[in-house]
């Protein structure tokens, strides 16, 4: 099957795909393996939230604060909602956000990256100049004062986090660009006559795809405790949408009286931001090397 | 004589190097790559014309410029007779489907996440189907252009093509992945082919049957080539004719024969004795002439081989900073730097043209004159002989050269040569 996907015929998604799967067995394969199957875990969890939750996540089932036990595997909170169903249900913010929020910095890192990192001179400068400033920012920061600014809700928090992470696309994608840029085969593609687009999109985007699923997934992993930050802070989401992090900010002051209120939604953020990063380190040395061993035969050979 | 091919006259190609903002307050402005510094040279249709130099001479900004990847600074590119020099977008385009580059490194030519049917392909689509007569048409169908690259692979012999389509470049040897390299070019049905050290890069054992290979393909498709190469011994097997450069000049040119034969000029000369044996164990038995090839920042004036020269005269150009380099040779002896003390050290000499001059301060500068005036004479060699005038001036020592005699090229024996000798 790698095989079938490595000849996946030009399709950037199978090349990469096949290169993953032949050495998916490595210490690094194992580690995405496992973290993909966390996140395929929880994505399923979210979908079947209305089959998979014992209770309603917002009514109040029994006495508050009760400990895990009986029914309520998880113990209930400080309103008398059942924390498991809780967090079934609120594993549905976190996904959407990261969906939401890498989607949009992903479509406009990228092609100002391209941009950026092919035209050169002015143009790169004053883009470099522009994300620089962004990216000087701590990024929760500069996210609570998007979302103080816009509101709360699933969009607009997606857009205040996506906003801190355009800069990392944009500049991976740009100094790789850069690089790509200066091989031959770009500048023979120029020489053949092939149109400037042509060449972006044909020559040097396949050859700087490889970072992409790594940004990815560590900016995702980012986005889940960015959005549990904004959330503690009472800048997330509406009150009434099961949250984890929201969940958090309700209960954490009554840690002492009833920790699992606290601790399980914390325990579930903290294992989806472990999986997803595992996803992208584990790819950043699958993935990578492509690079690394082009230079050393290049070096070889020469 | 029919009109040639392309003819190059002039062709001057500097490249600016940024030296930093505070360097250029305090003058001198940006300084120059002289890399290509008046060439001129025409080929003929169906020619093999040979560049070939050591490395840095300018041979791949030449073949650059011809392409448009690179601006020429002045002269001019003419392409059977019309001028190319500075096309716009659309004539540059065309200017592409004319005269095309072959890559030295075809793996570093080669998109690695590109199949090699696809890099063939992709060229095809921009540029269209060439027909019979001599047109271009856009393919109706992907199935269309797959069956052109077919053809291109079975004719620069990748067979099956089928096998070969889907290959990414890293699964082919560097022999196939030149031929790969130059189907992409031929898709184009160019006229003339820019081949750049297109074996240099590729194993002994394959590169006879590359050259071999190249002039098949010359042959089929009425080429013409501009072949680019270090290597004697690699032009004296393909080409007609050939240039000689040296530090972005070309200082002889004829046919490859009457100057494998009898070079004429001194630098042809000591490139061919430094042609390797054919035996690998003495593959690097290399006596080119003595000292570095200077940097085309600030090329020697006159004669641009002089430094190097071994039948140099007192006119090919001698100058300044050639005395500099003559007290800096000598005084890498301990004892002559010890016994000549009161000149030095090196970095007080300043050269400005034919003059090399340094302020000696509270020194007496006469005992300083007399000094280099001895050493001078003691050289011998041409250099003493160009020397004009060694004087004082106030606490300054200088030493001026006579302008040297202007370079022309002349014809003889047959070949075009840039020597004073002749
Ligand atoms: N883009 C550039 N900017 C500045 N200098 C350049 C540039 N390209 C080439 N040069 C300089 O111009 C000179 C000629 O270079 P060129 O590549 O044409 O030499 P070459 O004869 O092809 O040498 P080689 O045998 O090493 O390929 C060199 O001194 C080189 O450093
Ligand atoms: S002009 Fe001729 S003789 Fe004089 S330095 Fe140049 S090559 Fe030598
Ligand atoms: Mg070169």
């Amino acid at each position: 099957m790698a095989d079938w996907f490595a000849r996946g015929r030009t399709s950037l998604v199978g090349r990469l795909f096949g290169t993953f799967l032949r050495q998916s067995r490595s210490i690094a394969g194992v580690l995405v393996w496992i973290g993909i199957a966390v996140v395929l875990a929880i994505i399923v969890m979210a979908l079947l939230a209305p089959f998979l939750a014992p209770f309603d996540p917002n009514t109040k089932v029994a006495d508050p604060e009760l400990p895990p036990g009986g029914p309520f595997v998880m113990g209930t909170d400080r309103g008398g909602q059942d924390v498991l169903s809780r967090i079934i249900w609120g594993s549905r913010v976190p996904l959407a956000i990261i969906a939401v929020a890498t989607t949009i910095s992903l479509a406009l890192g990228l092609p100002l990256g391209l941009l950026s990192g092919f035209a050169g001179g002015r143009l790169d400068r004053a883009i470099l100049l522009v994300m620089d400033s962004i990216y000087a920012f701590p990024g929760l920061l500069l996210a609570i004062a998007i979302a103080a600014v816009i509101g709360r809700g699933i969009l607009n928090v997606s857009f205040a986090i996506a906003v801190v992470y355009i800069p990392t696309y944009f500049r991976v994608i740009r100094n790789h660009v850069a690089s790509v840029k200066e091989e031959p085969f770009v500048e023979a593609a120029i020489a053949l006559g092939l149109p400037r687009r042509r060449v972006i999109g044909r020559y040097i985007l396949p050859n700087v795809a490889q970072s992409i699923p790594v940004i990815f997934s560590v900016n995702a992993a980012d986005a889940v405790l960015t959005e549990a930050g904004l959330a503690v802070l009472g800048l997330g989401l509406p009150p009434g949408i099961p949250d984890w992090g929201f969940d958090i900010s309700l209960n954490w002051q009554r840690f002492d009286a009833s920790w699992w209120a606290t601790f399980f939604p914390g325990l579930f953020i903290l294992i989806l931001t472990t999986a997803l990063t595992f996803v992208g380190e584990g790819l950043n040395d699958i993935l990578n090397p492509l690079l690394r061993r082009r230079e050393t035969k290049v070096g070889a050979e020469a | 004589m029919t009109e040639p091919l392309l003819e190059v006259r002039d062709l001057k190609v500097y490249f600016s190097v940024y030296r930093g903002f505070v360097q250029r307050l305090l003058g001198g402005g940006d300084a120059k790559v002289h890399a290509v510094d008046g060439v001129s040279f025409s080929i003929a249709q169906g020619e093999v014309f040979g560049l070939v130099g050591e490395s840095g001479c300018g041979k791949t900004t030449i073949a650059k410029t011809l392409v448009g990847l690179v601006r020429a600074s002045s002269g001019k590119i003419l392409f059977r007779g019309e001028d190319v020099t500075r096309p716009d977008r659309k004539g540059l385009f065309r200017v592409r489907e004319r005269i095309q580059l072959i890559y030295q490194d075809p793996q570093a030519a080669l998109s690695p996440a590109m199949t090699v049917g696809e890099a063939v392909a992709d060229v095809l689509r921009a540029h269209g189907l060439p027909t019979d007569k001599g047109d271009r048409v856009h393919a109706e169908s992907e199935a269309e252009i797959r069956a052109a690259v077919y053809g291109i692979f079975d004719d620069v012999g990748l067979r099956p093509p089928a096998f070969y389509y889907d290959k990414y470049p890293d699964e082919l040897s560097g022999g196939q992945k030149q031929r790969v390299v130059a189907g992409r070019v031929l898709g184009l049905r160019p006229q003339l082919i820019v081949a750049d050290e297109p074996v240099a890069m590729l194993d002994m054992s394959v590169r006879a049957r590359m050259l071999e290979f190249l002039m098949e393909l010359k042959a089929r498709h009425h080429l013409t080539y501009l072949f680019i190469t270090h290597d004697l011994a690699t032009a004296k097997f393909v080409c007609d004719r050939i240039g000689i450069m040296y530090l972005g000049r070309i200082v002889e040119v004829g046919p490859a024969r009457t100057i494998y034969a009898d070079p004429k000029h001194p630098y042809t000369r000591a490139l061919l004795q430094a042609i390797p044996i054919p035996d690998p164990s003495r593959r690097s038995a290399k006596v080119l002439p003595k000292g570095e090839v200077p940097n085309a920042v600030w090329p020697p004036g006159g004669c641009r081989f002089h430094p190097r020269c071994p039948s140099a005269l007192p006119t090919c150009g001698w100058e300044g900073r050639d005395v500099i380099a003559l007290l800096e040779e000598r005084w890498l002896s301990i004892e002559l730097a010890a016994r000549e003390g009161i000149a030095g050290p090196i970095e007080a000499w300043e050269a400005d043209g034919l003059i090399a001059r340094r302020d000696m301060g509270t020194t007496d500068p006469h005992a300083v004159a007399a000094l280099i005036r001895t050493i001078i004479d003691q050289s011998g060699g041409p250099m003493a002989q160009a020397v004009r005038d060694i004087r004082v001036e106030g606490t300054t020592v200088i030493v001026e050269f006579r302008a040297p005699e202007p370079l022309v090229p002349k014809e003889v024996e047959g070949r075009v040569v840039e020597c004073l000798l002749y």
